[in-house]
């Protein structure tokens, strides 16, 4: 009991102490980050087409009229190839593709982050958690990792639909939740690798609560291979929607979705190749554009790759 | 070392228990049972469907359905499939020789593509060249596996003699599509691993030693630093393999591939309880054991890593 | 760096070389009348038992078909019931006891000669069978009698005039007494077809090898192997690449691809499967008659075939299959007008209804090919100012909604038989295919009246005055007859395409 109320006594001193440095610290930090990303090339291309999507995504009501160019059908002009009126060709309902392309990068984008930022959330902490306590706390949650990552993820789509009802966000959710065991093991790996370190067996010295100390000194630390796990997360979310999509485990139609448009137009691949391409590649330049923003993030945070 | 492989294995007992109950309980939430699929193939009367899912015991809470189960799974029954009648231990042996073949097949696609590019991209780091074959890595992981695998079909089995489009007793031919589909999507991690590995080890002073030395780069490369740079490589890739033993279902469906994957995912469609607990249990398994060997492997070739297991017991103590 | 480049220049020349002179074949030279040993044909279904007793789908039917043999067979161009196992039968004036006289000349695989017993030993075991259609058949079964060893007697428990069309199912095969009680599991698989049960491998193939005692005329291909090929577009390829001699169901979307090919020959058909919705009669607001004939005459076919079918579909005309005893479709004769297009009647409908103003709709499909459909049909529903939503769930997930009854309205398929009692299942109540959850007195004694009557006008009275009621009611909205096809080499030939899908390739053969 004694040993406690000492310890968090400590805790709160350094605390109060601390406040003016770290927070100067911490600016600092940030702005030597933001510094090196700004000379990142690639990085601020992917930093550019993601504002441009997320530009297209939230105004795109004002851009297209939803009812006629997005959803409205015309079997009349359906299956036509690319030409200026529809530069992208018009889908097996007569659509236009670009609009639908364009529209859906609403739910599309939203997918993918949103689902890897709840795997992200929820892996961390446990990866987190694993890591930094060995023993019992981390067999516990390494099986349990063991036995969610068992479960396939049209199954998770299944059940989680129905138990919660047909909605992108439990689209995201079920996505999400079978990402999460990757998650939870890379951050474990890394926290191993970043606990045994000297500065933080100095910290435990310093009498900082263990939150603290995981939170701000471990997991900085293990950054790098989690960003990267991220972003490539991110590609394989917006894929795992078009397989769940294609159940019907989505984004409720008429409403366009990438991952919907690349599976119907399945049938059409040697036909009118341009109802899978024009998808394909919408999810390939998303998907680059975070991942160099995601390297780019990498190289400037940590301090190791710096040269 | 043994002491630490023998607790792992033990560790996977509970794993197993718990993935029986997740997923039995989970198939259970699923909306429809086996009885409702019969029902769009046949037609019935109510009254038929009601004796139907006597038959099938599913009548009973799901409590007392998974422990009925579990004594049998003690025992070593697994039950037989609700579909077609046939024990699912025999079903999933069954499909575990495509599986393995094609796992192999990815891996080693996969690491043909990666090592070369990885290690090219770390000695070109910060260039174009850098950039351009990270994204080169990463097409495969964009483009989706049906999209690829019906591709390849209709590129290269059209157009080249001897190489099917699908199947799996068309020998080794038969393979090389599938796993071109499958062995790109894991390009990227793997490419990224052997880059980010060969950038700490090509910082080392030993390899400036060798340079010293007058030798020439691509042997420096080949012969010193790869070696060292192989560990989290082949940890990455043995997960890999691992995650692939899983089976792989678009892919497995586009070239027809008789693989452990579409067995599970029919399974969970047609609510056959049995053979998805049956079938996602055995995959549990291979998968612990892969990675168990895998693991081991890592600390047979670094003596580093062994070191490790011995401080972290000590710790625990 | 070069010298890797060319180092692996060098070695992926050498693989293809590799392949390539690994996969030369000797010319075509042989003579013109030597056929293939074995013939491959790619099949769009996964077949998961080889017992005719434990499954019905029509991907197991062509199966059975070809490894063991009924009373009866059915031949679908002429509407004609053939002989197979036995030769004669004789219906007593009530329908309920028939006589069958069977061949004495047929032999099991197993080498057994096929007798009475085996029919008594059917009809015991298809009592527990695995699948209910089949256990509920053998089940109305009250007695079975062998006479003598090649005169065998059913007696019915209810009176059937369907009885003949009924058994020349494939899966009211003909076991052997023996083969089963020497081995359980293996023992259904013996039949006396022409073909037996060589290997079979879920999900990957089905090899079947001649039988050369078979009582019939002798098929000419030694085997048979049937490749489970599910994606179509792959399925295609192996046909153009000439891995497969066969195949079944090209996708719609690459028809043209065939037509193309010289080497190819395209068979294509109306199928008997309907596609239709179904309104749920239950639903409160469904169950205005009113509103669901707004929304049948709003609907505009052939809109939703193009769309959602590739255009290649036929329209449906009624309830009731056009190939099917008794199908009526003169709606003039009797003062009714069929389903076409009509805004103008459509919106008389919605004005008599009880939601004048419109309606807000669930539509429920389970696959995201009828997904398409509804999409057409929610846009063409604007028009009335009904809002449709469109739910997507799994076949089981569908099944266990028409059970609780839980659904607005439903898009489906049925593949009726041509038995006019068939069309029972989805008009009366207490089936599960009654996604309408359709309940009217006369049209249920109707349908009593027509199972027991003999009179063949009388028969059909009966059926036209069943659709006309139901055609007026409108608990289902006919949508179109998809058409479907074979594709297959152009050498190959002698096998029987039915539009129910269930093809006889028992004769086929391909030239080398």
């Amino acid at each position: 009991m004694s040993s406690t109320n000492q310890h968090m006594q400590n805790c709160s001193t350094t605390n109060n102490q601390s406040i003016t440095g770290k927070q100067y610290v911490r600016q600092s930090r940030m702005r030597i980050v933001m510094h090196h990303l700004r000379k990142n090339k690639g990085a601020m291309v992917g930093l550019f087409i993601i504002l441009a999507i997320v530009f297209v995504a939230i105004f795109a009501d004002v851009i297209f009229d939803y009812d006629k160019d997005v959803v409205g059908i015309d079997i009349s002009r359906k299956l036509l190839g690319p030409s200026w009126e529809h530069p992208f060709g018009t889908d097996d309902l007569g659509r236009d593709i670009l609009s639908r392309i364009l529209y859906g990068s609403r739910f599309s984008v939203s997918v993918g982050v949103v689902a890897t930022l709840i795997g992200l959330g929820i892996g961390v902490i446990f990866g987190a958690i694993a890591g930094y306590y060995c023993g019992i706390a981390e067999d516990i949650i390494m099986r349990i990792n063991d036995v969610v990552s068992a479960v396939p993820s049209i199954l998770m789509g299944i059940v989680i639909v129905s138990a919660l009802g047909a909605t992108t966000f439990n689209l995201m959710l079920a996505i999400g939740i079978t990402s999460v065991p990757q998650f939870v093991r890379i951050t474990r790996a890394s926290v191993l690798t970043v606990r045994n370190q000297e500065y933080i067996e100095a910290l435990h010295a310093t009498g900082i609560s263990e939150f603290r100390i995981i939170a701000f000194h471990v997991l900085p630390n293990c950054l790098s291979p989690i960003i990267v796990q991220a972003t490539l997360r991110i590609a394989s979310a917006i894929i795992a929607a078009s397989s769940l999509s294609f159940l019907g485990l989505g984004v409720p139609a008429p409403a366009p979705e990438w991952g919907s448009m690349l599976s119907l137009g399945r049938q059409y691949v040697r036909t009118a190749s341009y109802l899978t391409i024009f998808p394909g590649l919408a999810i390939l330049i998303t998907v680059l554009a975070f991942n160099l923003l995601g390297d780019g993030l990498r190289d400037a945070i940590d301090p190791k790759l710096k040269k | 070392m043994l002491r630490y492989a023998i607790k792992r294995i033990l560790l996977m007992i509970p794993v197993i228990i718990g993935v029986s109950f997740l997923i039995f309980f989970i198939m259970d939430l699923a909306p429809g049972d086996i009885v409702d699929i019969k029902l769009a193939e046949e037609a019935l009367t109510f009254e038929e469907i009601e004796q139907l899912r006597e038959t099938y015991g599913l009548n009973g809470s799901v409590f007392t359905r998974y422990f009925s189960y579990m004594v049998n799974f003690v025992q070593g029954d697994l039950g037989t499939s609700l579909v077609s009648g046939r024990p699912v231990l025999d079903s999933y042996l069954e499909k575990m020789p495509a599986t393995i073949v094609l796992a192999c097949a990815s891996i080693f696609v996969s690491i043909m593509i990666s090592i070369p590019l990885g290690v090219y991209a770390a000695m070109k780091r910060g260039t174009f060249a850098d950039n351009a074959s990270m994204v080169l890595s990463f097409l495969g992981l964009s483009i989706p596996n049906f999209w690829l695998g019906l591709m390849l079909i209709i590129v290269v089995a059209l157009n080249v003699p001897g190489i099917p489009t699908g199947g799996f007793s068309k020998g080794i031919a038969s393979v090389i599509l599938p796993a071109i589909t499958v062995g790109t999507g894991l390009t990227a991690t793997l490419a990224r691993t052997t880059r980010s590995s060969m950038l700490d080890v090509l910082s080392q002073d030993y390899l400036r030693t060798e340079r010293a030395k007058g030798h020439k780069e691509i042997k420096v490369i080949m012969k010193y630093a790869l070696r060292n740079a192989l560990i989290p490589i082949i940890t990455i890739a043995g997960g890999q393999f691992a995650v692939t033993l899983g089976g792989a279902v678009l892919t497995e469906t586009v070239f027809s591939w008789p693989g452990v994957g579409r067995l599970i995912v029919d399974a969970v469609n047609s609510r056959d309880v049995p053979m998805a607990v049956g079938c996602i249990i055995l995959k549990s398994i291979t998968i612990g054991i892969v990675v168990l060997i895998v693991d081991l492997l890592y600390a047979v070739i670094d003596p580093r890593i062994k070191a490790q297991y011995g401080k972290r017991k000590r710790k625990q103590a | 760096m070069k010298r890797t480049v060319i180092v692996t220049l060098l070695i992926l020349l050498s693989c293809s070389l590799v392949f390539a002179t690994g996969a030369k074949e000797e010319p075509g030279t042989a003579a013109a009348t030597t056929y293939k040993e074995e013939v491959v044909i790619g099949v769009q279904s996964r077949t998961s038992s080889t017992n005719p007793t434990s499954q019905t789908s029509v991907a197991h039917k062509i199966m059975f078909n070809l490894t063991h043999n009924g009373f009866v067979g059915y031949d679908e161009r002429t509407k004609e019931i053939l002989p197979e196992l036995a030769t004669e039968w004789k219906a007593s004036s009530d329908l309920k006891t028939w006589t069958f006289t069977l061949r004495d000349d047929v032999y099991f695989h197993n080498g057994e000669k096929l007798t009475a017993d085996d029919v008594l030993f059917t009809w015991e075991y298809g009592k527990n069978a695995s699948n209910a259609t089949v256990k509920s058949f053998w089940n109305g079964v009250e007695s079975v009698k062998a006479i003598d060893d090649y005169h065998v007697e059913l007696v019915l428990k209810a009176a059937n005039i369907d009885l003949l069309h009924l058994l020349s199912n494939e899966y009211f095969a003909i076991l052997n007494r023996e083969a089963v009680t020497a081995d359980a599991t293996k023992g259904p698989d013996i039949g006396t077809g022409p073909y037996v049960n060589k290997e079979f491998f879920s999900g990957d193939y089905t090899l079947l090898e001649r039988f050369d005692r078979y009582w019939g005329e002798a098929p000419v291909t030694k085997t048979l192997r049937f490749r489970y090929l599910p994606e179509g577009t792959a399925r295609l390829a192996a046909l153009e690449n000439g891995e497969i001699d066969v195949c079944q169901a090209p996708n719609n979307t690459e028809l043209d691809i065939i037509k193309a090919n010289s080497d190819l020959v395209l068979n294509t058909w109306q199928t008997t499967a309907l596609t239709f919705l179904a309104l749920n009669t239950e639903d409160p607001i469904l169950s205005d008659p009113n509103l669901r004939l707004a929304i049948a005459y709003a609907i505009k076919v052939q809109d939703v075939i193009d769309g959602a079918a590739s255009g290649f579909a036929g329209t449906a005309n009624g309830m009731w299959g056009y190939f099917q005893y008794g199908f009526f479709d003169d709606w003039k004769s009797v003062g009714q007008s069929s389903y076409e297009t009509n805004l103008a009647t459509a919106k008389e409908y919605m004005a008599k209804s009880k939601s004048p103003n419109g309606a807000t709709l669930k539509f429920t499909a389970a696959s995201a090919w009828t997904v398409n459909a509804l999409q057409i049909i929610q846009d063409q529903l604007k028009a009335l100012n009904i809002t449709v939503e469109i739910e997507q769930v799994d076949a089981a997930g569908l099944s266990r909604k028409s059970v609780s009854g839980d659904y607005q309205v439903i898009i489906y398929s049925v593949t009726f038989t041509s038995a006019g009692s068939d069309a029972a299942r989805i008009f009366t109540p207490g089936n599960s295919v009654n996604y309408a959850r359709y309940n009217n007195a006369r049209v249920n004694e109707l349908f009593s009246l027509g199972a027991s009557e003999t009179d063949d006008a009388k028969r059909k009275a009966y059926y036209k005055e069943i659709q006309t009621i139901v055609h007026a009611e409108c608990p289902y909205i006919p949508l179109y007859y998809a058409n479907s096809g074979v594709a297959h080499s152009k050498v190959a030939e002698g096998a029987v395409y039915n539009t129910s899908g269930s093809h006889d390739y028992t004769y086929i053969k391909v030239a080398k």
